[in-house]
């Protein structure tokens, strides 16, 4: 409430409020000290009296003349305060009226028995005052004496210290109001240059200096802030139209990045469709050697029926075939037609799987297939690869073991391991043994691929399914092929794969697939 | 609360005189009288009385009121003064006497008595009005059916004794000076 009030207001109700209520404590302490001490005083006087009164009426008790005990109370007419005055005579509770004097006509009479007189009032005072003659008690005076005057006293003291009262406060009303300019005006004076300042956003403006004293400090701070504020606002600006210089460069090399990112995905893809038609085209090599020998063989046997036909047709022409020797012809026709038959099915069993290979190498197609037969295709046409090798290749897997996935993935995973594995891990032709462990598990399928080969450091095995990473830049690495694995495991075979290694103690890769997608 | 029993009897004895003095009990209203006078005389400390001793108040001619003092006296006794009474014939009984009451209004032997006093300093009384004009120091009166008294402070003075102001209030008429003439 006060709170909220404007300072000048605060000013006033301090100052003001403060006099009124010093004042008003001293006044109510002084009017209540007064009325006690004069009260006070006007009791022993009243005591005295009674003392004096006392004394004066024993005789008169003593002799039981109550005529002069009235006699002489009636002189208490020269103290008007004193309304009635009762001389009663005898012990405490028996003591009956014996005398008593009136004033005037307001005064009720004095009561018969003295158990009927009332205590001192706030409007009457009431002395007691034994009547003894030596030591004996005859009766006992009450005098009351009105407080009227003591009233009528009181009554002026607090017209006066109102009077007073309201003075002051007059006069601190004046000087408040005097203060109040000296205090608020300052203060006023800086609220105005803060409005003025907040409406017009002019931090070029200035508060007046009236003096030294705190509000000249504040007014002092006030500008220091403000000439702050204009500096920083200054500054912020600047920083703000560099900012935007920033981010306008910024963006551009942004652009620039995004296009140079996308630029490499797209070679990194281009890269990988390269490498695997790379990879297909060593297929094709291996198919071209692998069939080549059949063929070969086929041929050099026809070519020998061949002539053994033109030689026996010759004989037939010239009459001198024989029976022996036609019988020999036979035979040898049975020969060749039996190896051509021989070596022809093999060359068709080798480009039928070849062929299956190849098309699940570009197609990636989904189907159900044989592992064990899968495998054991893969690696004939990997053959070619391994001829010049000391490298002995062994499958172990389950003859029933069946997968639903994609079988071109798997068989071009295989591959790229098992070249991995020749360029890397047999450097120089070492003699070596690489084991591919096929098992079931819980519904996933497990490849558990090793080699006895010279391993990998850590920081490569590390980077190993990064793209483009190779330890052979220059003899023939494309970086690509360990990444391919890990592309085909995770997003054909949605499986995981791992890579196990330690320098000079062969590499394991251990792949796991679910059997059925 | 004894006393204030004594002063409800006298209270009752002085009403009760207020209406008609009847014989018996004018005499128990004087004997209260005579004790209470007591209080408010002083005796020269040089004397007997003065020495804090009992007051002795002696009564001549009138056995009436000797037996009423004494009843009074043992009745109620005083816790601030001893006060004994008895019964004279002749003035050399007076020895020690503190306050001579002179019951027999003859005022040849009342003069008689005040000559033959044996000693100053005792309060003298008598029923006669013209006695405090004889030598004398108190007299009863009888105003208006009330027992009041005279009192001649200058024969109180004269024989060393003081009397309060107080008594002298109550008393119808002080004569302040051996010669006449009252306040």
């Amino acid at each position: 409430m006060l709170r909220d009030l404007p300072i000048q207001r605060k000013i006033l109700v301090s100052i003001v409020g403060t006099v009124t209520i010093v004042l008003v404590i001293i006044e109510t302490v002084f009017v209540l000290y007064n009325w006690f001490s004069v009260r006070e005083t006007v009791h022993k006087n009243l005591l005295a009296v009674a003392e004096v009164f006392s004394l004066n009426t024993t005789a008169a008790m003593s002799f039981s003349d109550s005529q002069a005990a009235e006699e002489i109370l009636s002189s208490l007419r020269g103290m008007p305060e004193i309304h009635r005055a009762c001389l009663y005579q005898g012990e405490a509770k028996q003591a009956q009226l014996f005398a008593s004097y009136v004033r005037g006509s307001d005064a009720k009479d004095c009561p018969l028995s003295l158990l009927d007189v009332k205590a001192s009032k706030l409007q009457v005072l009431t002395v007691n005052r034994d009547v003894w003659l030596g030591s004996e008690r005859l009766g006992r005076l009450v005098i009351e004496r009105q407080l009227s005057d003591l009233w009528a006293s009181t009554r002026l003291d607090i017209m006066l210290l109102l009077l007073m009262l309201l003075l002051s406060v007059g006069i601190a009303f004046v000087i408040s109001n005097a203060l109040q300019k000296l205090i608020a005006g300052p203060i006023l004076a800086l609220l105005d240059t803060t409005r003025k300042v907040s409406l017009s956003g002019d931090y070029s403006l200035r508060a007046d200096k009236h003096g030294d004293d705190e509000v000249g400090e504040l007014i002092d701070g006030f500008n220091v802030m403000l000439s702050h504020i204009a500096t920083r606002d200054t500054d912020l600006a600047r920083a703000k139209e560099e900012l935007t210089l920033r981010i306008h460069q910024a963006d551009a090399a942004n652009t620039e990045l995004r296009k140079a990112v996308e630029d490499l995905n797209r070679t990194q893809k281009q890269l990988v469709a390269t490498e695997k038609m790379a990879s297909l085209g060593g297929l094709v090599a291996g198919v071209a050697h692998e069939v080549n020998t059949p063929v070969g063989v086929s041929v050099t046997a026809a070519s020998t029926l061949r002539a053994e036909s033109i030689e026996a047709e010759q004989a037939y022409n010239e009459g001198k075939l024989t029976g022996s020797g036609l019988k020999h012809y036979f035979e040898h026709c049975m020969q060749s037609t039996e190896i051509i038959l021989n070596n022809l099915r093999r060359a068709a069993d080798l480009v039928h799987s070849f062929k299956q290979v190849a098309v699940d190498q570009t197609s990636f197609e989904r189907r159900k297939f044989n592992l064990k037969s899968y495998f054991d295709e893969t690696l004939l046409s990997l053959r070619p690869n391994l001829k010049n090798t000391q490298v002995a290749v062994e499958i172990d897997c389950d003859a029933s073991l069946e997968a639903n996935s994609v079988p071109g993935a798997i068989s071009q995973i295989f591959t790229n391991l098992l070249m991995n594995s020749l360029m890397h891990a047999y450097p120089s032709g070492e003699a070596g043994r690489i084991r591919v462990v096929v098992a079931e598990c819980d519904g996933d399928i497990e490849i558990c691929y090793s080699d006895d080969g010279c391993g990998m450091e850590e920081e490569v095995r590390e980077k190993i399914f990064e793209p483009f990473f190779t330890t052979k830049r220059g003899a023939g690495g494309s970086g690509l092929g360990m990444h391919i694995v890990f592309n085909l495991v995770s997003q054909q075979l949605k499986g995981q794969v791992e890579v196990l290694s330690a320098l000079g103690e062969g590499t394991e890769v251990r792949i796991r697939f679910p059997s059925g997608l | 609360m004894i006393w204030g029993m004594r002063f409800c009897v006298i209270a009752l004895a002085l009403s009760l005189a207020g209406n008609a003095l009847g014989q018996g009990l004018e005499q128990r209203v004087k004997a209260a009288y005579l004790v209470n006078f007591t209080r408010f005389i002083d005796w020269p400390p040089e004397t007997k009385r003065g020495g804090e001793e009992a007051v002795e108040i002696c009564v001549v001619g009138n056995r009436d009121i000797a037996i009423a003092l004494s009843a009074l006296i043992k009745s109620k006794p005083s816790r601030d003064v001893r006060i004994r009474s008895r019964l004279i014939l002749l003035p050399e009984q007076s020895e020690g006497c503190d306050v001579l009451y002179l019951a027999d209004d003859s005022g040849e032997l009342q003069r008689y008595w005040l000559q033959k006093l044996p000693q100053d300093h005792i309060l003298t009384i008598a029923d006669n009005g013209d006695f405090i004009d004889a030598g004398g120091m108190i007299s009863f009166v009888i105003v208006s059916g009330k027992l009041r008294f005279d009192i001649n402070q200058a024969n109180i003075h004269r024989s060393g004794m003081s009397v309060s102001s107080r008594l002298l209030s109550l008393a119808r008429t002080v004569r302040r000076s051996a010669a006449k003439g009252s306040s």
